[in-house]
């Protein structure tokens, strides 16, 4: 047939029903002689079942809130829109330019005006010592100081003047000077703002001329600087090097200069080119923590609600970070002005962490009477943090106290004395431990105490623990307080762990435990390792948070799982839990006993607990020990006392099949492997116990 | 004479075209949910919430920044499912998806002013989010990051399609899982002008006409190219429908 381009194309049009009747008449009459497009027919309708039936794909729910966040500052914007990057290495560059011709004309001045400057620092006697540079001081040229540019015309913040500039201190006191006339005619030429041309007013200005020249120098070397870095970036995204591009913006976080703020502003918008394109942003938003300027926290706090969520978790660690006193100012005006609820928390809990007393006053007013709880509550965990006068804490705790409804309150109340951790506050964590009707304050309560770390909490801490249910986050915690303030490992009782099968219950006292178990082949069968798995995690889940515990597992080699035996709080039984099935694995190797043992009986666990099905068949020459002593081989007796490192009791439970003989003591004969394992737990002070599992 | 009445018969046919279209569209529409607006807010947006998306975007042109805003989002709002649906589709990735809604949302706000009331509303987002889409394959095609295809996999789909229906068994279920893996794994291997017709006319089930509109082609045009995508996906398709079948 030929079933040309032509034909496969009505023959695709004629399944959307998109052919004209001409069409449609020529394509059946072709369907009815050819097989293959008959089978093209079906194959292009499935394949069009199967496109359709792709489930529909949704954004992620919080996209429209972002999206009306980054319309809002796109609104904002539209009136100062520039080209991007671009833009901004040309205002970098703009700017080195223009800092250059001022260096040119000052420079140019420079001599002359020197004694004019110097006269009013004698008249001037409140700005004259700090002014006055003192050659110590002035050796070092690298005074870094960002917001000197700012504040040029402040004399009492005026750094001291560059090295040229002391050989002609002497001249200081000369009163008048012939050349101040010639200074001030240079004056003018230099066209920088805030000289004054008169003679009376000069002095300001003249300081002014001095600091901003060294300011402009420091600006001038920090636009060069991210000049460069931009014009690295430039080179290194038009090469798709995305380790080039990060590097960059690592340098310039370093350079404390406004275009260095607006050249990330630029990328955390715009990324740079390939698959990392969140990576840099990232970056970026870190960049601009570092930085820390007032421009860096506007910017990250419009990041905030970027559309990429990826993005949006590094703004609180970057605001963190801010240092910069005028950036943490901003973030507090910020925070007294802002009216969205989720930012006023961001900043409730980052101006805490930032550890600058500055908010330390807006944060008590809105731990005071913020209205919303959420915000409030970062505010009173902002101020344990910033080292509040704990009577205020205390005090807030007892307001509080009365009403249920508050729990949440006195939740961060409660953290906010654990942070502050100052011991005039132990009797309230005590109190709040003892009485608070509401449990995940006591829970806090916990927490803080260990924070503490007072004596004075230890018998409470007992008393609570005795009613306190086991294996709960409450006992935990205080089982945890408990550790650290008593520095004793062992703080509470040991717990028992209850070990059971079909037949058999024994309780054992343990505050170490270390599972033993056998993933040779033979333990793949008739679900056995699933019955471990499932004894594992009840055996686990019902260990208590002082109880320690580690697995081994072995074949013919032994692999232990955990480098150091955890303690079984709920969050590490948890993780256990969760990699059990893949702890669990079995492999193809017979099972071996000798250096699993030596290894087991080597730690530091007061009991093993063994699992195995014993069928590594006690063949002479394969094993290195046996129950009877034949063959020249050491029995279980002998090579347990001599591998040990502790009094560790050993259970073993024993996986049986059918098929094999009966444990019972009194049956003969019994299977060596069997034997093996009973005499390995009474050996060393433990029990046999065993499972019967049925054939599949 | 002969030319009013042209322009009189296209006004029509564009009249005729429209109500289609608004017809067509609710179809899309997907009310999403916003907690955080406020009461004044609520009431000037159930107002607009009663036009049309041609409506709204013709008054977009002239709105001022704010109401353009609030309208963006009303349209937004209609679309994001749809449209990340199709981005994703073609991408083939979450994250960029997504990326790229928002850059679809942004256009449209900027240039609110350019739209012309010929054009559908979602022939119109759908031709800017076509266009993104494209320039971000390319991007990420010139940098060598191919690997951003493989992304997908259907683990994260929406609940309500992986929710086993009651016959189901888990094999099942992975199956289909792997099975929508794989289409997604052919569809961005396929080039990328034949799988924007594929992607529309197969994935979305728009008519020819529909994406003849969005791509600014001829229906010929989606015709020939579909025909060629569907070989294209055939070819591709064909060993897996086998292994399947094995399984």
């Amino acid at each position: 047939m030929n079933c040309d381009e032509r034909i496969m194309e009505l023959l695709s049009a004629y399944a959307d029903g998109e052919c004209t009747p001409d069409e449609t008449a020529e394509i059946r009459a072709h369907l009815e002689e050819c097989g293959d497009c008959r089978t093209r027919l079906a194959g292009i309708k499935t394949a069009r079942g199967v496109m359709r039936g792709l489930p529909k794909r949704a954004p992620n729910p919080k996209h429209l809130v972002r999206l009306r966040s980054a319309l809002e500052r796109e609104s904002e914007k539209e009136e100062r829109r520039r080209p991007i990057y671009i833009a901004v290495a040309v205002s970098a560059a703009a700017a080195v330019l223009i800092v250059a011709v001022i260096l040119i004309f000052t420079k140019h001045s420079a001599p002359a005006e020197l004694p004019v400057v110097k006269l009013p620092n004698a008249g001037e006697s409140e700005s004259a010592p700090e002014i006055t540079p003192e050659p110590k001081i002035v050796v070092k040229p690298e005074t870094p100081s960002g917001k000197q540019v700012k504040d040029e015309s402040a004399p009492g913040k005026v750094s001291p003047a560059p090295e040229e500039k002391i050989a002609e201190q002497p001249v200081v006191p000369a009163p008048s000077e012939p050349k101040t006339a010639d200074s001030n005619a240079d004056v003018p030429v230099a066209p920088i703002p805030g000289v004054k041309p008169d003679g009376t007013t000069a002095q300001d200005g003249r300081m002014g001329t001095e600091a901003e020249e060294r300011a402009l120098a420091e600006k001038k070397a920090l636009a060069e600087k991210a000049a460069v870095t931009i014009s690295e970036f430039e080179t290194a995204r038009e090469k798709g090097d995305s380790a080039g591009q990060i590097a960059a913006v690592r340098t310039i976080a370093k350079v404390k200069s406004p275009a260095s703020v607006a050249f990330l502003e630029q990328v955390v918008e715009k990324g740079g080119m390939g698959l990392n394109a969140n990576a840099l942003k990232r970056e970026a938003v870190a960049a601009l923590g570092e930085i820390g300027t007032k421009d860096g926290a506007r910017v990250l706090l419009s990041v905030y609600n970027y559309p990429s969520c990826e993005i949006a978790f590094a703004v609180p660690p970057a605001l963190q970070k801010i240092s910069d006193n005028d950036g943490v100012e901003y973030m507090i005006q910020r925070f007294d002005e802002s009216k969205e609820f989720s930012e006023r928390r961001l900043l409730a809990e980052t101006l805490g962490r930032t550890g600058n007393r500055a908010a330390l006053e807006p944060m008590l007013a809105a731990a005071a009477k913020e209205k919303d709880i959420y915000v409030r509550a970062a505010a009173i965990e902002s101020l344990g943090r910033l080292g509040v006068e704990p009577d205020v804490l205390v005090k807030m705790y007892a307001e509080l106290k009365g009403n249920s409804t508050r729990w949440y309150l006195r939740q961060a109340v409660v953290r906010a004395l654990g942070l502050l951790s100052d011991d005039s506050t132990v009797d309230t964590l005590i109190k709040a431990l003892a009485k608070d009707p509401h449990s995940l304050v006591r829970e806090e309560a916990a927490r803080s105490l260990g924070r503490l770390g007072h004596p004075d909490a230890i018998p409470m801490i007992k008393r609570a623990l005795k009613s306190a249910e086991p294996a709960s986050r409450f006992y935990g915690e205080l089982v945890r307080a408990g550790v650290t303030i008593s520095e004793d490992p062992m703080f509470g009782k040991p717990a028992g762990i209850k070990l059971q099968t079909a037949e058999q219950n024994l309780s054992v006292y343990s505050n170490n435990v270390l599972f033993l178990i056998d993933v040779s082949s033979s333990m793949n069968h008739r679900g056995k390792m699933e019955w471990i798995r499932r004894e594992l995690e009840r055996v686990l889940g019902a260990l208590r948070p002082n109880q320690q515990y580690n697995i081994m597992v072995f074949s013919s080699s032994v692999k232990q799982i955990y480098q150091w035996p955890l303690y079984a709080t709920p969050d590490e039984v948890a993780k256990t839990v969760k990699d059990l099935p893949k702890i669990l694995t079995t492999q193809k190797e017979i099972s071996d006993w000798q250096p699993v043992l030596s290894k087991a009986l080597g730690t530091a666990a007061d009991t093993i607990i063994v699992f195995s099905d014993g069928s590594c068949k006690i063949k002479p020459g394969k094993s290195n020990m046996n129950t009877t002593g034949e063959n020249g081989l050491p029995t279980v007796k002998e090579f347990t006392e001599k591998n040990r490192l502790e009094q560790a009791r050993i259970y073993t439970v024993a996986l049986l099949t059918h098929s094999e003989p009966s444990p019972d003591e009194h049956a003969t004969p019994c299977g060596e492997d069997v034997e093996f394992m009973r005499a390995l737990a009474s050996e060393n002070g433990g029990a046999f116990l065993y499972q019967w599992f049925n054939k599949e | 004479m002969g030319g009013e009445f042209i322009l009189i018969s296209a006004v029509t046919a564009y009249r005729i075209k429209l109500n289609f279209c608004t017809r067509k569209s609710e179809q899309f529409a997907n009310p999403g949910v916003y907690n955080n607006r406020q009461q004044g807010d609520l009431l000037m947006s159930t107002d607009l919430r009663a036009l049309t998306d041609e409506e709204l975007l013709i008054r977009c042109r002239k709105a001022d920044n704010e109401s353009a805003r609030e309208i963006v989002g009303i349209v937004a709002e209609r679309y994001s499912r749809p449209l990340y649906n199709y981005i994703y589709r073609m991408v083939g990735s979450e994250q960029l998806a997504e990326d790229l809604l928002q850059d679809v949302c942004m256009r449209l706000y900027r240039h609110r002013r350019h739209y012309r009331s010929v054009a559908k509303c979602s022939t119109w987002l759908y031709r800017i989010a076509t266009n993104l889409a494209l320039n971000a394959i390319r991007n990420t095609k010139r940098h060598g990051n191919l690997s951003l295809s493989r992304e997908a996999d259907e683990t994260g789909a929406d609940y309500a399609s992986v929710l086993p229906s009651r016959e189901e068994t888990p094999d099942d279920i992975a199956a289909r899982r792997d099975l929508q893996a794989i289409v997604q794994g052919i569809l961005v291997e396929i080039p990328d002008k034949y799988r924007v017709v594929l992607v529309l006319c197969d994935v979305e089930g728009r008519s020819y006409i529909e994406a003849a509109d969005v791509l600014e082609v001829a229906v010929g045009t989606i015709r020939s190219r579909l025909s060629r995508a569907r070989e294209y996906f055939q070819k591709k398709f064909a060993p897996h429908i086998r292994e399947l079948e094995a399984k």
